[in-house]
């Protein structure tokens, strides 16, 4: 192998990138970020701002999140700037009788994995949340749910990282890998050929790609989220809030009946950002890399937005974007190395939960790198569950 | 959300897009033109001075004048016009999504589709750059001429382009008083004549200065000015205070081009006709097939040639449907083109018109490079 360029080649600066850059740098590896755009342009800088451990499956899913969460709370006095971190707390509102009946069922599994839930009935709802509609049967309550803004983190991480020695090509787009002794040595990109001990895969919804390369067929696909904005107001909302629907529409699709709920695959999501703006979204489609938004979708989003929050019926949107977010099919994110292909780690698939999760999973990377061994538990997550057997 | 189909939808009910509904729907297209105003014509209806130019160019009408005979030729020639009606989305397969008058939604779905969507006033930072009193000119104007309010009792014009000196002679005309018209180059940027008005007056146009800071508790009490450098820098010690009440900035326009940045509409950026502007062909139309452009949207100019603009998009897009036969197009496309060409001479006409060349070239090089990689997408 010619001249090493750095220790750890990552592809990827998005949250999950940038988070394991930074993490390995922490641990004295020098680590080389090689994004295709610039950083924070792909998922990390087209999605919501949430960190909702009460929509995690039961079980791993929730028990990474709550590690993650923890991380969390420490992360703006580490890293010496202003994430925007706010815990404010969480609520999934039900509209009827079927989704209050699942988000019940789900609290019980919830707090059986160690987090604390409580379900409401619609006045003791609004007690907290106003503004919510009146029409609607409850919601489940999860106090330690928290917000971030992601273009911060990620932006900070690459401060941080840079300081720590670490470096960033942005516009520099892997075409393939390299191999020695059948082994990842590096990646070729337009901008010639890199060099490092290993290489890791956190290009979210291109990750299929970059796995190909190494040979692994990762099914990961990009889901099309459309989200809208509005006009900057007072607290019209204080908490973030997922609607149950987005429960029956992540784990029971099977439940949904209505033909256009079925297309769009949307759930009422909302969040007012510090500066006042509300994000509502989003539709769950699957468009390929087709980014636009469209005129279903937008309306679909405010007609449902309505239905829960009367009042964004006086507000101005301003905005509408959508971004992709990395599916996989059965919901967990790819993390760790590959049987058979030394040298590659995979970091991709988080589909809705990247935000929530990058502090840990960058934590568990560097650690499986540097240490040989993840200080937390994360078979479940191993993308040899996709590998086929020979 | 409700249906609606139309040959042309136009966006825009001023200078470019009234002329282009006219155009259109005289050739027999059915045309459907949106306005997000509560009045049509544009910028016509504040423009209480006469126009330049020859007398095919209306010289020595009033802006305002040209505006009444725009909106009743609209219509005659039988173009509908929804006022109060957003377009806030221009998507696949030429369908925009509007917010009418009647608070409906609607999804329009039009075979062509011509943005005139005009330009927005720039602005500029400074201390207490935010305070109530600092404006637009073009707002002021507004005011002044469409609502009949004075929006200060002493004011101060910052730019002596065009906008800026015929802005503060109708202030004057109002009923203010207007201190002082500052000016950073080291020359007047707008037509002498114009200029001289002000000057007769007995306003001074103060060059080679700049706003340093605008001061107040509440709103704007005074200005600061200070007098720049050849290398634009404020030189210390040079600093005036001028007592006044409201700040207009007369500092450029910059095209609305949010729909065609959203309907996918290849870009250039070309300082001279206000920053970004879509590449354009000779029929107006853009990169993106069936979507055209019209007025300032595609590089800040004048009415007069946001006029031309908007008939030659009217005559391109009717005749694109068969509404004109390729004969009739051409003899009325040639005839346009010649105006247009007319208006482009002159200082200021030279300039915008080796900048207009330069963004159609680039449309030529940008369909030439797509047509080798096998056609527009």
């Amino acid at each position: 192998m010619p001249k090493k360029d750095a220790d750890v080649i990552v592809i990827g600066g998005g949250i999950i990138g940038t988070s394991i850059a930074y993490q390995l740098s922490k641990r004295g590896k020098k680590a080389l970020i090689i994004e295709r755009e610039d950083l924070c342009t792909g998922t990390s800088g087209s999605c919501d701002a949430y960190i909702t451990p009460h929509t995690k499956k039961p079980g791993f899913h929730l028990g990474l999140c709550l590690e993650s969460m923890k991380l969390y709370k420490e992360l703006e006095e580490e890293l010496g700037d202003d994430l925007e971190y706010w815990q404010k707390g969480g609520f999934q509102p039900c509209e009827d009788e079927l989704s209050f009946q699942l988000v019940s069922e789900n609290a019980k599994d919830l707090m059986a994995g160690g987090l604390e839930v409580k379900m409401m009935n619609i006045d003791e709802f609004r007690s907290y949340e106003p503004n919510m509609s009146p029409n609607l049967v409850g919601a489940l309550h999860c106090p330690s749910a928290c917000q971030i803004n992601p273009f911060k983190v990620v932006m900070s991480y690459a401060r941080n990282l840079k300081k720590l020695g670490s470096q960033i090509m942005t516009n520099t787009e892997v075409t393939d890998l390299l191999w020695e002794d059948g082994k990842v040595v590096g990646v070729q990109t337009d901008k010639g050929e890199f060099y490092a001990d290993y290489v890791v895969n956190a290009t979210g919804c291109w990750g299929a790609q970059i796995a190909r390369m190494a040979g692994l067929e990762a099914p990961i696909e990009p889901r099309r989220g459309q989200i809208i904005v509005t006009e900057p107001t007072s607290t019209v909302i204080k908490t973030t809030m997922q609607s149950g629907m987005y429960l029956v529409i992540k784990f029971h699709p099977e439940k949904i009946t209505d033909e256009r709920t079925k297309r769009l695959g949307s759930g009422f999501c909302i969040e007012q950002t510090g500066d006042g703006t509300i994000l509502i979204g989003f539709t769950r489609e699957f468009m390929g890399y087709d980014k636009s938004t469209t005129l279903e979708g937008i309306e679909y989003i405010i007609s449902e937005g309505c239905k829960y929050l009367p009042g964004l019926r006086d507000m101005h949107v301003i905005r509408t974007f959508s971004g992709f977010r990395p599916f996989v099919a059965d919901g967990l994110p790819l993390i760790g190395p590959v049987d058979g292909i030394p040298g590659f780690i995979m970091a991709a698939g988080h589909e809705g939960d990247g935000v929530a999760l990058s502090p840990i999973t960058g934590k568990l990377v560097a650690e499986m790198i540097v240490e040989g061994q993840p200080s937390y538990n994360i078979d479940a997550f191993s993308p040899n569950r996709f590998v086929k057997q020979a | 959300m409700r249906k609606m189909e139309a040959d042309i939808a136009i966006i825009g009910a001023g200078s470019a897009g009234l002329c282009a509904a006219i155009q259109a729907a005289e050739a027999g297209a059915d045309v459907v033109v949106f306005d997000e105003n509560q009045l049509p014509g544009g910028q016509l209806f504040k423009q209480i001075h006469k126009f330049f130019g020859s007398r095919e160019h209306q010289a020595g009408v009033r802006g305002f004048e040209i505006g009444q005979q725009l909106l009743e030729d609209v219509k005659k020639s039988g173009a509908k016009v929804m006022l109060d009606s957003v377009v806030y989305g221009l998507f696949a397969e030429n369908s925009l999504g509007v917010i009418a008058e009647d608070k409906y939604h609607y999804e329009v779905k039009a075979k062509k589709i011509i943005i005139a969507a005009g330009a927005k006033e720039n602005y500029m930072a400074f201390p207490g750059s935010t305070l109530p009193g600092v404006m637009g000119a073009g707002a002021a104007q507004t005011m002044i001429n469409v609502n009949r309010v004075l929006p200060g009792k002493r004011i101060v014009m910052l730019g002596s382009g065009n906008v800026g000196l015929i802005v503060s002679y109708q202030l004057m005309q109002a009923g203010a008083q207007v201190a002082a018209v500052v000016e950073a180059a080291p020359t007047i940027g707008g037509y002498g004549v114009h200029a001289g008005k002000i000057r007769r007056a007995g306003v001074p146009i103060l060059t080679g200065h700049t706003i340093k800071e605008v001061y107040g508790k509440e709103e704007v009490e005074g200005v600061i000015l200070a007098q720049l450098d050849e290398k634009w820098q404020m030189i210390p010690g040079t600093e005036q205070d001028i007592k006044a009440d409201t700040l207009c900035l007369a500092v450029g326009l910059n095209p609305m081009t949010e729909l065609a940045w959203m309907a996918g509409c290849q870009f250039t950026h070309i300082p001279a006709l206000g920053g970004h502007v879509p590449l354009h062909d000779h029929n107006m139309e853009t990169t993106k097939p069936g979507v055209y452009v019209a007025g300032d949207i595609t590089g800040v100019e004048e009415a007069s040639s946001a006029m031309e603009e908007g008939k030659l998009a009217g005559i391109a897009a009717a005749a694109a449907l068969g509404y004109l036969s390729q004969e009739e197009a051409a003899a009325k496309k040639q005839e346009v083109l010649r105006r247009l060409d007319m208006l482009r001479t002159g200082l200021f006409g030279e300039k915008r018109k080796a900048a207009k060349e330069r963004q159609m070239a680039e449309m030529v090089g940008y369909q030439a490079v797509t047509a080798e990689k096998g056609g527009v997408k």
